[in-house]
C-alpha cells in the first residue's frame, strides 16, 4: 500500500489552531478570500452526532457527493455505532453564475436544508426556488433517519435548462481544515495503516477484539503465500527484499525485521529456507514464443504505464508509479507470465489487476517486462536454509506469511497498548521491532489511532469501503471521476497522444445496479459492455461485492434501490416505434440491440441496448436521456430534448421527452428477455 | 472476423427488414453515383440508367430471401437491365440484366464504405480505359492521375439529355462532338445492348471501345480469350469474342465509309472489342448492337445483331426535350411561426410523402427571380416550390430534375439552375418549359473524387464576379479516423470561373465541412467538422492559399506537411455549440433588425443558428457565437437571405450523427420588430471585452459582475479524432480556466457593456455566460462562444499539438 497520510501532520496542526477562526464570521455568499479557497477540497463534510442538535461530533469525513446511504441495522461509520442516523452535510456549493435553481431532497427521515444559512426546504420530495450566487454557496443538510428503517438523504437541484439531477461532485466543496474532520481523518488513516501493515499479525487486534468479529476487509488480507517461492523468485533478490524491501520498492509494507552485523548472513538464511517451498517442477513457458514488442503492445493496450515505470524504484515520480527496474531480477523464468496471468492466486488482495490474459499475451508481456526491467541484484552468499528455518519463526516471517510447513509463530505481544513509546511505532526506541519505516505522519496517526478502543474493526461502512478501495485500486487511473483527467492522460501526455475515452465513474453508483458491478469486480462477466474498448477492465474478485455495495451507497442508494414504472407492454410497444431512424430516435445507428449490431457508429459506438436494460437504474436512465451532455460532458450521445423537456418528435405525447423515453424504456426492458 | 461478417449481413439484410426509403424511391431515368462493378472494375463519376427489357416466358430466378426478409424489388428480375456511363473515360463501364443497382452507399442504405453495382449478371463491361480516343493506341488512361476528368484534348463530358427515345450523353472526342443513346432492344428472344451515335464532323478519326468481356478490369483480364477464327464472326461489321465461357458480339452499322472494326489490337492477351470512324466532313450516325451472354448462344447471335435497324438521327431529339415524367405536383400547407420573439420561425413544409417516394433530405437551395425556390436533395433530385408567399397556406412542390449524385449545394443565376454534386456543377436547363429538366449541362466537373464514401462535396456561392464556390472534405474512413487514399482535390475550397471553363484551389485542409458562406463582398467563410486534425469546430475566415487543418490535405508531400495551421475566425465547443457545422450566410437585407448586415452559422449536428460576431485586428479576423433561436428539428446547413421578402431562409437534413428528428426542413426566418435583447457586436482589447447588445440592458444587472460567467481554454491541434478541452494555465491538464471579471460597466446609451477582465491574452476558446435584464425587465440570457486571435501586441497560433501566443510583431 502506499503512505496514506503523507500531509497529515501539518495539516492537523494548522488545522488546530485556524479552522474554528472561520465559523462565527457572518457568511457572504460569493467569492471566498483567497486563503479559504486554498483551504477548499472537492467534496462536503459528512458529521454524524449521537442525537439532534448535538454540538459536538462523533465522526466526520469527507463525502463526495451529497448523498448518504446507511442501510438499516448498520453502522454509519466504522467509529459510530448502529443506531438512529443523525448527520449534517456541510460545505460550499459553487456556481458559475448567478442564478435560480430548483433544489429538492429525496430520502426517508427528517431533513431540512439550509442554503446560505438560511433554511429553505424541509421534508424529502419538496421542491423550492432558490438563487444561486455566483461562486461559492454555502450549504447544509441536517438530516435524521428514521427509526428502525434504511437512512438515505440526497441533495439534487434543477436549472432552467436541465432536470433534477443530482448535485455533482464537481461543484461541491468544503474545507479540508475542518478541525473534526481532520482528527477524524487521523483516526481513519491509523486505522487503515493498522490494516495495511498487518499489525494484527503480531499484536492481535486493539481492546482485544477477536478476529472473527473484525469487519474491516482489508484487516482479513493475507500477506502473500510463499508455498512456490522456490519456483518464483530469485535467490538474490530474495536476500535483497528480506534485508531491506524499501530498499528495492519504497512503497513496500513489508517491515524490515532484521538488523545488526549478521543481518545479511540471517537474510540469505531465511531466503534459503524460503527458497525450498517448491511446487512440483520450475515453472514452464505459457506459451511457444514470447515477443517483447508484442508485449509492448499489450501493455500501451492495458495502459500498464499508467501505474507502472521501469526506472529505479527510488526516483521520484509524479504519478507515484510502482516501479518495475527489478521485476527481472526478481522471477525466475516464466515467473512473471504466470503472475501476469493469475495475480490473484497467491495474494488475494494484491492490488494487481487481473486482465484474464491470454497465455500468449502473459508470456508476451513478460518479454517487454524482461526487455524494460534492467535493475541487477549482485550476486549473494548461499544461506543455510535450516538456520534459515529457525529465523523465519523468530524473527516473526511466519507471523504473516502462511505456508504449509509454517513453523511456529513468534509469540504475540499483546500489551502493545502500554508501549507507545517503544517498539515498530516509534522511531528511535525500536529495538529488534520490525522497522516499518514509518513516517512521522504515519506514526502519528498510528498513535491517535491506538488511542481508541479499537473498536472501528468491529464497524465497516461499505462507502468508506468503496472511497478508499477506489484510491487504493488507482481506478482513477484510467478512468474519470468527478471532473478529473486520469492518469493514464498525464502518461500519455509527453507522446502526444490520448488514452481511450473509458466510461467515467463520477456516477456509476447511481447508474449501475450493483449486481451489474458485482458480477463487474469478480471478472464473471460473460462480454464486455463496451466491446469497442481495447483496454480491459480488469477484476478485483476479493473486493467486489463490498465496492459495488459502496458505490452505491456513496451516491445515496440502497443496492436494491430502483424505482421503477411497473411494466406496460402497451408503452414498450410505442417505444419500439420510437427506435429506428424514421419517427424515432436512429437508436440502432450507433447501439447494437439484441443481435443486430449499430448500423453506422461513427466514432460513438453505445452500448447494447440489452445491456442497458440490465446495468441501469430507471432514475439514472431518465436522466441520461434527458441531459446526456450533463452527465458526461465528454459523451456523443444526441441530446434529445435540448431544453429538457420536449424532442422533436412530435408524435407521440406531444413530443414530451420524459414519457417518449419511458416508452423506449419500457421497450428496452423486454430485450433481455428476447435475447434476439 | 465474425462481427464484420455480422455487421455486413446487416448492411446487406438491411433493405429486406422494412420497405426503406431508399428502396422505394423512383430515381427518374438515370442514376449518379460511383459504381463499383466485378472484379474492382471501379466508375468513380457514373450515370447508371435502367432499362426494363421483358422477353416473352422468360422467368425470374429469384434467390431464395433470407428467412423472414421480403426480396428487395428490381433484385432477380430479368426483364430489367442496367448500363453504366463513366463520364470521366467517356466509357460504358458495364451492361447487364437481372435487375438495376444494388443501392448500396451512405446516401442509400447508409453503408460507410460501399457503392452501389450492379444487381444482376454482367454481360459486358470495358476495362477502365478511355472509351473513345482519336487512335486505338491512345485507348489508355491518359490521366496523369487516375482521379478527375481526362484532359480536354482526349475528351470531355459535356451532359445529358433527356428525351422521349431515352437519355443521350453528349461529350467530345478529338475535335468530334459525340451524341451517344443507350437502349436495349430485344429480337428473337436476346437482348441487345444498344449505342446510337451522331458524331460530328471530324479531322482526325476516331476509335471506340465497344466491349471487353464481362470479368474487364484495368489493365488485367481474369481470362485468356479465344481468338481463334471460329469464333470470328463477319469481318469488318460482326465481331465476337469468347473466352469459352462468356462471349461478347457486337455490330456496327452505318457511319463514314470505312468505319470498321479494328484488327490491331496489339494485346494477344486481352483484345478488345474496338472500332474506328475515318474523319469525315460530315456528321455521322452510326448505331453499335452490343449482345452478352453464354458462348453456347453465339451461333445465332450474328443472325439476331442482323436484325438491328440503321441509326436514327439524335441531334433533333436534343432540341425539343422530353415528356414531363414527374407529373404530379404535391401540396403542403406551411406553418407561420408565433411571432411571439424578436425572429419567428415559418416552416415550409416538405412534401415527405410524395408520388415519387423520393426521400426528403434537403441538400442546397436558392430562388429564382419569381420568388420560386429551387430545392435539392442528397438522394439527387431538385424540386421547384411555389406560393412562398405571407401565408404559406398553399406550397406546390414539383419534381425538376432528378437521378443526381448527393446533390448537397445549389445556387440559381440568371434563372438556371445550378446543382452541386460530387461528380460535378451540372446547369439544368428546361427545353420545352414543362417544369422539368431537359438537359443536364456539366458545368464543370474538374475537380477529383475517389471511392470513399465521407468526401462529400458541399454547398454552392457565387461571388460578385459570377465565379461559383464549393467546399469538398477528405475521405474519412469507415469508423470516422484517418484517411483513404487521398488526392490533390480533397479538402479544399474550390472556384469555379462563371463560364465554368476554370476550376481553382482558394484554400485547403478541410476535413468533412458541410456548408460555406460567401458575402456580399466575396468574403468566404467556411465551417468544418470536429475530427482527426479538427479539434473541434472552426468558423474559418478564408483568405486565398490559406490552410485550415488537415495536414495530408494541404497539397504538399509528407516532409512538407505544415505544422502551423491559418487561424479561424472562431473555434466552437463540440458538447454544446457545434459538433458537426452547417453553412453560412449574410443578411444581405437593411430591414432585418439586429442582425441586418450581420454573419450567420449554422449547425448540422446541433440544429441551431448562430449569429457570428466579428472583428478584424491588425489584419486577423477574430469573432464569436451566439445562438439566436430554439433548437430546429433537422440539421441546418443551408442559409440564404431572400431581400425580396426581407427573410432569411434555411434548409437542413437528418442524414448523419445529429440530434435532428426530421429528415429535411425548409424554414423562413422573419423579422417581428420585437425587441431581440441579443449581443451583436464583440470586441476584445487590452484588459477588456465590450459586448453591445441590441437593446438597452437594465444597469443595476449589466454592472453586476456576478452576472457574469467568463471561462477559457484551448484545444490541441493534433492527427487525434477532435480534442479534449485544455486549461491555459495548465496546458497538460484538461479543463476551464475561470476568469475574474473585475468590473462590468455600461455604455450611457446602455447598450454596450465593457467586462474588464485581467490577462486576456489570445486563446482559442472563450466563453461568456449572462444572464441579465434588459432596461425593459426581460430576460437576457445567453452564452458566447469566442476566439481571441489577437489582442494587444499578442498573437496566438495554432501549432501542433500546441497553442503559443507570441509577440506579435
Amino acid at each position: 500500500m502506499f503512505k496514506s497520510a503523507g500531509l497529515f501532520s501539518l495539516a492537523f496542526i494548522v488545522a488546530l489552531v485556524v479552522s474554528n477562526l472561520h465559523s462565527n464570521q457572518p457568511f457572504k455568499p460569493g467569492k471566498l478570500p483567497p486563503a479559504d479557497v486554498a483551504a477548499l477540497q472537492p467534496g462536503l463534510t459528512l458529521r454524524f452526532y449521537a442525537r439532534p442538535g448535538d454540538a459536538v461530533a462523533l465522526d466526520a469525513r469527507r463525502i463526495r457527493l451529497a448523498a448518504l446511504h446507511v442501510p438499516k441495522g448498520a453502522a454509519p461509520t466504522p467509529f459510530v455505532d448502529a443506531g438512529p442516523v443523525h448527520a449534517k452535510l456541510t460545505g460550499y456549493l459553487k456556481n458559475p453564475l448567478k442564478g435560480d435553481y430548483r433544489l429538492r431532497m429525496i430520502g426517508t427521515g427528517t431533513m431540512s436544508l439550509r442554503v446560505n444559512e438560511k433554511e429553505v426546504l424541509k421534508d424529502a420530495g419538496k421542491e423550492i426556488e432558490v438563487e444561486l450566487a455566483k461562486n461559492y454557496n454555502r450549504i447544509e443538510v441536517v438530516y435524521s433517519g428514521p427509526a428502525g428503517g434504511d437512512a438515505t438523504v440526497r441533495l439534487e437541484w434543477a436549472g432552467e435548462k436541465f432536470g433534477f439531477e443530482p448535485v455533482p461532485p464537481e461543484v461541491l466543496f468544503s474545507r479540508k481544515d475542518d478541525s473534526d474532520l481532520v482528527s477524524h481523518t487521523a483516526l481513519r488513516e491509523g486505522r487503515q495503516l493498522y490494516a495495511d501493515r498487518h499489525c494484527a499479525a503480531c499484536h492481535g487486534l486493539p481492546g482485544r477484539i477477536a478476529t472473527t468479529d473484525c469487519r474491516m476487509p482489508e484487516m482479513h488480507s493475507a500477506a502473500p503465500q510463499l508455498d512456490d517461492a522456490g519456483n518464483r523468485f530469485r535467490s538474490d533478490w530474495l536476500v535483497a527484499w528480506i534485508l531491506n524491501p524499501q530498499e528495492l520498492r519504497p512503497e513496500a509494507t513489508m517491515p524490515s525485521v532484521l538488523s545488526g552485523p549478521d543481518a545479511e548472513k540471517h537474510a540469505a538464511d531465511i531466503a534459503a529456507y524460503v527458497m525450498s517451498f517448491k511446487r512440483g517442477e520450475a515453472l514452464k513457458p505459457l506459451a511457444a514464443s514470447a515477443d517483447a514488442k508484442a508485449g509492448g503492445a499489450i501493455a500501451w493496450k492495458l495502459g500498464c504505464s499508467t501505474c507502472h515505470r521501469p526506472d529505479e524504484p527510488k526516483k521520484p515520480d509524479e504519478l507515484a508509479r510502482l516501479s518495475h527496474f527489478f521485476t527481472s531480477a526478481k522471477y525466475q523464468a516464466n515467473a512473471i507470465a504466470h503472475y501476469l496471468k493469475e495475480p490473484h492466486k497467491r495474494h488475494a488482495w494484491t492490488r494487481m489487476p487481473d486482465f484474464t490474459l491470454s497465455d500468449a499475451e502473459a508470456s508476451h508481456l513478460e518479454a517487454h517486462l524482461r526487455d524494460r526491467s534492467k535493475g541487477t541484484i549482485p550476486a549473494k552468499p548461499m544461506g543455510d536454509a535450516l538456520r534459515g528455518e529457525r529465523l523465519f519463526a523468530s524473527v516473526g516471517c511466519a507471523n504473516c506469511h502462511q505456508i504449509d510447513a509454517s513453523p511456529p509463530k513468534k509469540k504475540r505481544d499483546l500489551a502493545w497498548i502500554d508501549k507507545l513509546d517503544k517498539g515498530c511505532i516509534t522511531e528511535k526506541a525500536r529495538g529488534n521491532a520490525p522497522d516499518f519505516h514509518l513516517t512521522a505522519a504515519e506514526r502519528g496517526v498510528l498513535t491517535a489511532f491506538l488511542k481508541t478502543d479499537g473498536t472501528s474493526f468491529k464497524r465497516e461502512s461499505p462507502a468508506e469501503f468503496s472511497m478508499r478501495q477506489v484510491k487504493a485500486l488507482r481506478c482513477d487511473s484510467c478512468h474519470r471521476r468527478d471532473g478529473e483527467m486520469t492518469r493514464w492522460h498525464t502518461v500519455l501526455e509527453d507522446e502526444g497522444k490520448v488514452p481511450e475515452n473509458l466510461p467515467s465513474l463520477t456516477w456509476v453508483g447511481e447508474k449501475l445496479k450493483p449486481d451489474w458491478t458485482k458480477t463487474l469486480f469478480s471478472g464473471k462477466t460473460d462480454h464486455s459492455a463496451r466491446p469497442w474498448i481495447k483496454a480491459r477492465m480488469p477484476a478485483f474478485p476479493a473486493r467486489a461485492e463490498m465496492l459495488a455495495v459502496g458505490l452505491s451507497h456513496e451516491h445515496g442508494y440502497a443496492i436494491n434501490e430502483d424505482v421503477r414504472p411497473p411494466h406496460d407492454a402497451k408503452l414498450a410497444a410505442i417505444g419500439e416505434k420510437l427506435i429506428p431512424q424514421q419517427g424515432g430516435f436512429n437508436c440502432n445507428n450507433c447501439h447494437g440491440i439484441g443481435k443486430t449490431p449499430a448500423i453506422q457508429p461513427f466514432e460513438a459506438p453505445g452500448i447494447n441496448l440489452t445491456d442497458a436494460a440490465v446495468r441501469l437504474r430507471y432514475n439514472y436512465y431518465q436522466r441520461w436521456m434527458l441531459a446526456p451532455d450533463r452527465v458526461d460532458v465528454t459523451m456523443r450521445m444526441p441530446v434529445f430534448a435540448v431544453d429538457g423537456k420536449l424532442t422533436q418528435i412530435r408524435e407521440p405525447f406531444d413530443g414530451d421527452a420524459r414519457k417518449q423515453f419511458d416508452a423506449v424504456w419500457h421497450y428496452i426492458q423486454t430485450l433481455p428477455e428476447k435475447k434476439k | 472476423m465474425k462481427r464484420l461478417l455480422a455487421a455486413l449481413a446487416v448492411l446487406i439484410a438491411a433493405p429486406f427488414l422494412a420497405a426503406a426509403p431508399y428502396d422505394e424511391m423512383d430515381y427518374g431515368p438515370f442514376v449518379s453515383h460511383t459504381f463499383q462493378m466485378p472484379n474492382g472494375n471501379i466508375t468513380l463519376r457514373g450515370i447508371a440508367v435502367p432499362f426494363d427489357a421483358p422477353i416473352e416466358g422468360e422467368k425470374a430466378e429469384p434467390q431464395p430471401p433470407a428467412k423472414g426478409k421480403k426480396p428487395a424489388p428490381l433484385v432477380n428480375n430479368p426483364s430489367k437491365c442496367g448500363i453504366i456511363f463513366d463520364t470521366e473515360l467517356l466509357r460504358y463501364s458495364g451492361y447487364w440484366s437481372g435487375g438495376f443497382i444494388t443501392w448500396n452507399g451512405v446516401v442509400y442504405n447508409g453503408s460507410h464504405g460501399g457503392n452501389p453495382g450492379p444487381a444482376g449478371k454482367v454481360l459486358a463491361a470495358t476495362k477502365m480505359t478511355a472509351g473513345v480516343a482519336v487512335a486505338e493506341d491512345k485507348l489508355i488512361d491518359p490521366r496523369a492521375y487516375p482521379h478527375g476528368p481526362m484532359p480536354r484534348e482526349s475528351g470531355r463530358y459535356k451532359g445529358i439529355y433527356r428525351t422521349d427515345k431515352g437519355v443521350i450523353f453528349s461529350y467530345t472526342a478529338g475535335d468530334s462532338q459525340i451524341l451517344d443513346m443507350p437502349s436495349i432492344e430485344v429480337h428473337d428472344n436476346q437482348r441487345v445492348f444498344v449505342r446510337t451515335l451522331k458524331v460530328s464532323p471530324s479531322k482526325v478519326p476516331l476509335t471506340l471501345v465497344v466491349a471487353d468481356l464481362p470479368g474487364a478490369v484495368a489493365h488485367k483480364m481474369v481470362a485468356h480469350i479465344n481468338i481463334n477464327g471460329a469464333n470470328r464472326i463477319r469481318g469488318d461489321r460482326i465481331r465476337a469474342h469468347t473466352n469459352s465461357k462468356d462471349a461478347v458480339a457486337a455490330i456496327v452499322l452505318g457511319g463514314p465509309e470505312g468505319t470498321s472494326f479494328t484488327n490491331s489490337s496489339k494485346d494477344a492477351i486481352a483484345p478488345r472489342l474496338v472500332f474506328s470512324v475515318p474523319p469525315s466532313a460530315n456528321s455521322s450516325q452510326i448505331k453499335i448492337g452490343i449482345w452478352g451472354g453464354s458462348e453456347v448462344h453465339l451461333g445465332d447471335i450474328p443472325g439476331i445483331l442482323n436484325k438491328l435497324e440503321g441509326p436514327i438521327d439524335l441531334t433533333p431529339l436534343t432540341r425539343q426535350g422530353g415528356k414531363a415524367r414527374f407529373t404530379e405536383t404535391v401540396t403542403t400547407q406551411g406553418k407561420r411561426g408565433d411571432d411571439k420573439g424578436a425572429y419567428t420561425v415559418d416552416s415550409i413544409t416538405p412534401p415527405f410523402k410524395n408520388p415519387y417516394k423520393s426521400w426528403m433530405r434537403f441538400g442546397g437551395f436558392d430562388f429564382f427571380s419569381d420568388g420560386r425556390a429551387a430545392i435539392s436533395t442528397w438522394s439527387g433530385d431538385v424540386w421547384v416550390v411555389s406560393g412562398i408567399d405571407d401565408k404559406l397556406e398553399k406550397l406546390t412542390w414539383k419534381r425538376y430534375a432528378a437521378g443526381l449524385f448527393h446533390a448537397l449545394g445549389l445556387k440559381i443565376v440568371d434563372d438556371k439552375v445550378y446543382v452541386l454534386g460530387r461528380d460535378q456543377i451540372t446547369r439544368l436547363h428546361d427545353l420545352n418549359g414543362d417544369g422539368e429538366a431537359d438537359v443536364y449541362e456539366c458545368f464543370n466537373n474538374d475537380a477529383m473524387i475517389t471511392t470513399n464514401f465521407h468526401e462529400f462535396t458541399f454547398d454552392l456561392h457565387t461571388d460578385p464576379d459570377g465565379n461559383f464556390y464549393f467546399i469538398k472534405g477528405g475521405p474519412v474512413r469507415p469508423g470516422g479516423r484517418g484517411w483513404d487514399k487521398v488526392t490533390p482535390h480533397h479538402g479544399c475550397i474550390f472556384k469555379v470561373s462563371s463560364d465554368g471553363s476554370k476550376l481553382d484551389v482558394v484554400a485547403r485542409g478541410f476535413r468533412a465541412p458541410n456548408g460555406m458562406g460567401v458575402g456580399p463582398n466575396g468574403e468566404v467563410t467556411c465551417g468544418d467538422n470536429e475530427g482527426t486534425w479538427t479539434p473541434t469546430c472552426p468558423i474559418n475566415w478564408i483568405k486565398p492559399g490559406g490552410f485550415y487543418g488537415v495536414p495530408d490535405f494541404s497539397g504538399k508531400p509528407k516532409a512538407e506537411f505544415p505544422k502551423v495551421r491559418d487561424n479561424p475566425l472562431c473555434w466552437l465547443p463540440h458538447n454544446d455549440t457545434d459538433n458537426s457545422n452547417g453553412g453560412q450566410g449574410w443578411i444581405t437585407g437593411k430591414n432585418f433588425g439586429p442582425l441586418s448586415g450581420q454573419l450567420l452559422h449554422s449547425s448540422y449536428g446541433k440544429c441551431r443558428l448562430y449569429l457570428v460576431m466579428k472583428e478584424e485586428v491588425a489584419g486577423q479576423m477574430q469573432g464569436g457565437v451566439v445562438p439566436v433561436l430554439p433548437t430546429f428539428d433537422t440539421g441546418i446547413c443551408r442559409l440564404r437571405f431572400n431581400e425580396k421578402q426581407n427573410a432569411l431562409f434555411l434548409t437542413g437534413l437528418r442524414g448523419w450523427q445529429t440530434v435532428a428528428q426530421k429528415d429535411a426542413g425548409f424554414f423562413r426566418v422573419r423579422y417581428t420588430g420585437k425587441k431581440a435583447n441579443l449581443p451583436v457586436d464583440l470586441k476584445v482589447r487590452s484588459g477588456e471585452i465590450a459586448l453591445t447588445f441590441s437593446d438597452p440592458l437594465d444597469k443595476t444587472s449589466a454592472t453586476d459582475t456576478d452576472n457574469f460567467n467568463v471561462e477559457r481554454w484551448n484545444y490541441r491541434w493534433t492527427e487525434n479524432y477532435g480534442s479534449a478541452q485544455f486549461k491555459v494555465s495548465d496546458p497538460k491538464k484538461q479543463g476551464h480556466d475561470p476568469m475574474e471579471v473585475e468590473s462590468a460597466s455600461l455604455s450611457p446609451d446602455g447598450k454596450t457593456v465593457t467586462l474588464k477582465i485581467n490577462d486576456l491574452k489570445p486563446v482559442m476558446q472563450m466563453k461568456i455566460q449572462y444572464n441579465l435584464k434588459a432596461a425593459d425587465g426581460t430576460q437576457a440570457k445567453n452564452v458566447i462562444h469566442h476566439t481571441i486571435n489577437v489582442v494587444g501586441n499578442l498573437r496566438g497560433e495554432v501549432h501542433v499539438g500546441e497553442y503559443r501566443v507570441i509577440q506579435r510583431k
